[in-house]
């Protein structure tokens, strides 16, 4: 088991590395230098010529771009992605700040996710070509289909705009007011559950008829073993593996949806920075948001990797001895 | 045999009318001219926020242009960008897998790391990402969603050759003596082209909902160039006076994706019948 896990986070470093350099690449497209950007309207003028060679100097961009790619590497291998061009604080204290309020909207998209997806794939497979496994693979049809941010947009229009019940955007922090805080995050998270409920039903539903069909599950039936007992002992089990599999899979989707739901609903979490620094051109804070969130897609996915193997005695067994 | 051929016949018609949707995307983005009653630049501000009308069939917006014709004109872009961005990603990443599968070695393992760097950020930040650096234009939009697909035509194309360089067919053309370029262009692409098909819809129906969301962000399409997804920016800010602007650049967006994904999926079904058995 060790062996495993050690190989799989062998296999990630290039990866990962690669990734740096593809986001370190892309901030270099961008116009203008970072000493310029530090000093804001102030460069342009022409007494200021001298202090902005000296923070270019100071900044490490005289020297050549792999130097400077090799400098930002090891400091943010320390969690260091510098000064943000905007408030001059650590980019990673910023984004600290953020984090409770993107946790918690993910936590609870994906609570909500299960707790629909669940019982709808177990339905559907259970009454496979029936009228209602019909309507939930139209809905999970729909489902992948429609922008998240527009239904943001619609969800507000019923639930904050025409009835009131909810408010149409705004983060609190759960320990400041907890009732408050998930009256708020409910619109945000159906909108962001929305596609992940059609997707995991989806494939709940696919793995759970191909389990159905499976000699043990009909050995259980033939021994008499009660339907509910049988469903919950032998098939859910099994067909939840694969789950597991597109749940780490679908954290990326759910990153890039939070992006934009988080605007949508002006839930100030950390997609919702990223997007403050994109537009005002603050490059270290959208180097560092997106490097943490890579990370953090590829820790999800390895950690998906690792829990299959716990769960399947095949991979475990390979490795074992 | 009667319930058989029943079930065939509606599934003819729900295909049909599939392919009827994608056709009429593609004639608004071809003829827009024909279908939109206005022009979608032309303001009339005494008619700002109107609603639904016989003027206006979808109302206006906050310069009192009319909603229908600019999503009318909208949808050039959705196809602009669907077709411009996918095609330059098959362009590019079809050769690359091409080579890599049929090559293998060194070369396909420096390939193989890159693409896994590139496939491990999800789409959407990545689009992000590039579009920080570069700037938001209609160019760049396409040219950030090739990036982004550029990495899966090469990952499905390399698998199907390393699948398709084992069967007989084309070890017997190598053992008569062709040329490697005349084995990958001739023996082993043509037989890589149903799920390069399959991909390239699927692929389109996802650059049109990134285009989306970049646009609603203010970081895609710049008006005053119609896009749906930038018209839902302003429809937001306007929610509580006009709340019918939200719904119809939605429903193109969402009628325009779900018709691709289900030509996608059909298309998967026709390729490899076996699939279609659940």
């Amino acid at each position: 088991m060790g062996a495993y896990c050690l190989r799989r986070l062998v296999q990630i470093i290039p990866v990962l590395l690669l990734m740096s350099l593809v986001v370190f690449a892309a901030m270099q497209l961008a116009p203008g230098d970072p000493a310029t950007m530090r000093m804001g309207r102030a460069a342009a003028r022409p007494e200021n010529q001298e202090a902005l060679e000296r923070l270019r100097r100071e900044m490490g961009l005289d020297r050549p771009l792999l130097v400077q790619y090799g400098i930002w590497l090891t400091a943010a291998l320390r969690g260091d992605f510098g000064l943000s061009n905007r408030s001059e604080r650590p980019v990673m204290e910023m984004i600290g700040a953020r984090l409770p309020a993107s946790l918690q909207l993910m936590a609870a998209s994906l609570i909500l996710s299960l707790l629909v997806s669940l019982p709808l794939g177990v339905l559907s497979a259970v009454r496979h070509r029936t009228w209602l496994d019909r309507l939930v693979m139209t809905f999970s049809v729909a489902g992948v289909a429609v922008p998240g941010f527009w239904m943001g947009l619609l969800l507000i229009l019923i639930f904050a705009v025409r009835l009131g019940w909810l408010p149409p955007s705004g983060y609190v922090p759960l320990q400041e007011d907890p009732v408050e805080s998930l009256r708020r995050v409910l619109l945000p998270a159906t909108t962001l559950s929305f596609y992940l409920i059609a997707t995991f039903t989806r494939f709940l539903r696919a793995d759970m008829i191909e389990v159905l069909h499976e000699d043990y599950v009909r050995t259980a039936r033939a021994k008499g073993l009660a339907r509910r007992l049988m469903l919950r002992r032998h098939v859910l089990p099994n067909a939840l593996m694969p789950l597991v599999t597109v749940m780490g899979l679908e954290i990326g989707g759910l990153l890039g949806g939070m992006i934009i739901v988080e605007q949508v609903f002006g839930w100030s979490g950390v997609g919702w920075l990223t997007l403050q620094g994109i537009y005002n051109r603050d490059y270290p804070l959208v180097q560092g948001a997106i490097v943490l969130m890579v990370l953090f897609y590829a820790g999800c996915n390895f950690l998906v990797d690792i829990l299959y193997a716990v769960l399947n005695p095949r991979i475990r067994t390979q490795y074992a001895g | 045999m009667r319930a058989e051929g029943q079930g065939r016949r509606r599934r003819l018609g729900w295909n049909g009318l599939v392919g009827l949707g994608n056709a009429l995307f593609l004639a608004m983005a071809l003829l827009p001219g024909l279908i939109a009653p206005h022009s979608p630049y032309e303001q009339h501000p005494q008619d700002a926020l109107q609603p639904p009308s016989r003027t206006y069939p979808l109302g206006t917006d906050q310069f009192g242009r009319d909603i229908f014709s600019r999503l009318v004109f909208g949808s050039r872009i959705a196809v602009v960008v669907g077709v411009g961005s996918i095609a330059l990603a098959m362009v590019v990443g079809v050769p690359i897998g091409l080579v890599a599968g049929y090559g293998g070695g060194r070369l396909d393992a420096v390939i193989m790391r890159l693409q896994d760097a590139l496939l491990s950020f999800p789409p959407v930040l990545l689009a992000l990402l590039i579009i920080a650096g570069f700037g938001a234009s209609t160019l760049n939009v396409v040219l950030t969603i090739a990036f982004v697909y550029a990495p899966r035509f090469a990952r499905l194309v390399r698998g199907s050759v390393l699948n398709i360089m084992t069967r007989e067919f084309v070890l017997s053309s190598q053992a008569v003596g062709a040329s490697p370029v005349r084995l990958m262009l001739r023996v082993i692409l043509p037989n890589t082209l149903a799920p390069i098909t399959v991909q390239a819809t699927l692929g389109m129906a996802v650059a049109i909902l990134i285009e989306s969301g970049l646009s609603y962000l203010g970081l895609g399409i710049l008006p005053p160039t119609a896009s749906w997804g930038h018209m839902l920016q302003h429809a937001q800010s306007y929610i509580h006076r006009a709340p019918w602007f939200v719904l119809a650049p939605g429903a193109s967006i969402f009628l325009a994706v779900l018709c691709l994904n289900l030509a996608g999926d059909w298309l998967r079904e026709w390729a490899d019948p076996k699939l279609g058995a659940a």
